[in-house]
């Protein structure tokens, strides 16, 4: 049973046609050139309740596009959207009470406010029984630390104080999907770990369902299950995010410190083997060619070893392979 | 959605506008030299006799008095102002994940900007004109009630009339300036600087027929007892109703063909 599906849908924009040359601007004026933009097409999945995915690609690859179907505000060209039950733009205002939504770049706060203005309006708007409100503004309260600025008017805040003011506001009325673009997107470390925690927590407690996209792969490795990777439109990737680790994560790097200097000895089965300044030894190798443990147990018979790290490949480094493989990441992560 | 929660956006948008007080005293402050010059112009006329034999300053003074009381209490640019800025900028997402409905949900937001403007502002600067200038009185008691709800009449108007103004900048022409030139022109068939009275006929002509009338020339003119309450109503209800319905149908068409600006 799957809380959100999508399938087989595609969103086309029609944008004006842009005229150059001479009167360039009064051509376009009365230009009714369109072509046709395809920022998503043909993409499908299904996520099931209480699930924390991450949702990747590169700049301009359809992300925002999807969340902004998802959330009702832009009709699909074709395919269905569902949504707890519901075909999000034809029901945008009954979706708008099964979602909170989070848009790194935007603000649901009244900027010369305090943000209990915010707060209060929500509580109306939104119906929220008084219980509910209060344990969750408490919640806020304690884990987002929004206690110390919930009386100041929001264009005071820092930047990271309105992000945590706009995550507990979206999050006042029970959401069973929490939409999150872009969400630590600016964020100082202190602020980005407290957003982290407090997603984690309200997914065990409540069982909330999470859609994060984000460009930071901490936020993913920390927050999300399971990842989606779109590019130009279409879905690249799809599954756990152990899987995506298993498949690519396979090169590792095993970096020795030896007690001797180095008499050009080798290893068996590695990738490659670099001798640096310091009595250095790193050595690549691939995970599904030699274990660690082999690799370490010749290493000791080889060497003089009086320390030894081990590396993985971080995730960043995988997903921007991911994108390059598909011709992607021209604008990096 | 309950007309509660359309209320609490009533009460943060008017606590909003406090914050801009000093602002909006000094808009009143610009309205006050605005209605000076009108009634220099007046005074002038009349003493060289040019106003004809229907017309006389007291009954151009209260024209002019009430037109921009009633522009101070309308705020003209407000609607335009903020849902332009909405679109350009790609903040409409986040009015568009809201539990409601989105027109209705600016119209309180409007009404709750309004009330300070039109209380605090409008009331007072109208009381004055009375108080300095000696202004005519409404014919009867009827007639004044009928002003009053004249008056709400001209208000919806005056917003869907903006409304539309701004929808139409994003669907049709994407072009503010053309939008704007529209707009200024628009205000001339409303009746706020010159009273249909001094119009040429053929200009009359056009200005009786057009929605913008229903702003200011008819609610003035029934207090005036220069137009038959009915037909002052009835010109204003008319072009109420059918502004909502094309405003509704406007608003169906962009949501359709909207891209919401930026990531």
């Amino acid at each position: 049973m799957s809380i959100i599906s999508f399938s087989g849908v595609e969103k086309l924009y029609k944008v004006k046609k842009k005229q150059e040359g001479r009167f360039a601007g009064l051509r376009n004026f009365f230009s009714n050139e369109f072509k046709e933009i395809r920022a998503v097409s043909d993409i499908s999945f299904d996520i099931a309740p209480g699930e924390l995915v991450g949702y990747l690609g590169p700049n301009g690859a359809g992300k925002s596009t999807t969340i902004k179907m998802l959330t009702g505000i832009l009709v699909p060209s074709a395919g269905k959207v569902d949504v707890a039950g519901l075909e999000p733009f034809k029901n945008r205002q009954v979706n708008a009470l099964n979602i909170g939504v989070v848009f790194g770049q935007r603000s649901q706060l009244w900027w010369d406010l305090p943000v209990s203005d915010s707060y209060e309006l929500n509580r109306r708007l939104f119906n929220i029984p008084k219980a509910v409100y209060e344990y969750n503004l408490e919640q806020a309260r304690l884990e987002l630390g929004i206690s110390e600025f919930f009386h100041t008017p929001v264009r005071q805040l820092s930047l990271g104080q309105k992000m945590r003011a706009e995550i507990g506001a979206a999050l006042l009325h029970d959401p069973k999907i929490l939409f999150l673009d872009e969400p630590t997107i600016g964020l100082d470390v202190v602020a980005k770990d407290k957003i982290r925690k407090y997603i984690r927590r309200l997914n065990k407690e409540k069982g909330t369902t999470v859609i994060l996209t984000t460009h930071d792969m901490t936020d993913v490795e920390e927050i999300c299950d399971r990842i989606m990777i779109i590019d130009q439109g279409k879905k690249i990737y799809d599954g756990a995010l152990g899987a995506i680790k298993d498949t690519y994560q396979k090169k590792r790097t095993l970096i020795l410190d030896l007690a001797e200097d180095y008499r050009g000895q080798t290893l068996p089965d590695v990738t490659s083997l670099k001798v640096e300044e310091g009595r250095r030894v790193v050595v690549e190798f691939q995970r599904d060619v030699i274990s660690a443990k082999t690799l370490i147990d010749h290493a000791f018979k080889t060497f003089e070893v009086r320390d030894l790290s081990l590396q993985e490949t971080e995730l960043e480094e995988i997903i921007r392979e991911i994108y390059q493989a598909n011709g992607a990441g021209r604008q990096g992560l | 959605m309950r007309l509660k929660s359309y209320l609490a956006v009533s009460r943060i948008s008017f606590k909003n506008t406090l914050a801009y007080r000093s602002n909006l005293i000094f808009y009143t402050l610009g309205t006050l030299l605005q209605l000076l010059l009108m009634l220099a112009v007046w005074s002038a006329l009349d003493k060289q006799g040019a106003l004809g034999p229907d017309l006389n300053f007291k009954k151009l003074s209260t024209y002019s008095a009430l037109g921009f009381s009633l522009n101070i209490g309308f705020s003209v640019f407000y609607i335009y102002g903020y849902l332009t800025e909405l679109i350009r900028k790609g903040d409409l997402a986040m009015e568009l994940v809201r539990p409601v409905e989105f027109m209705k949900n600016l119209l309180f937001r409007y009404f709750g900007f309004s009330v300070f403007r039109i209380g605090f502002l409008a009331l007072p600067f109208w009381l004055l004109c009375n108080v300095v200038l000696g202004l005519q009185v409404p014919p009867d008691v009827p007639t004044a009630l009928a002003f009053v709800l004249s008056i709400a009449l001209a208000y919806l108007v005056n917003y869907f009339v903006f409304f539309l103004f701004a929808l139409l900048t994003f669907i049709s022409l994407d072009n503010s300036g053309i939008m704007m030139t529209f707009m200024s022109i628009s205000t001339l068939f409303t009746g706020l600087y010159l009273p249909f009275w001094i119009f040429p006929d053929w200009l009359r002509g056009v200005a009786e027929i057009l929605p913008f009338k229903a702003i200011y020339f008819t609610p003035i003119s029934l207090y005036m007892g220069t137009m038959p309450v009915g037909e002052a109503l009835a010109f204003q209800g008319a072009w109420l109703l059918a502004l909502v319905l094309l405003s509704q149908g406007l608003w169906k068409l962009m949501m359709r063909r909207i891209v919401v600006q930026g990531g």
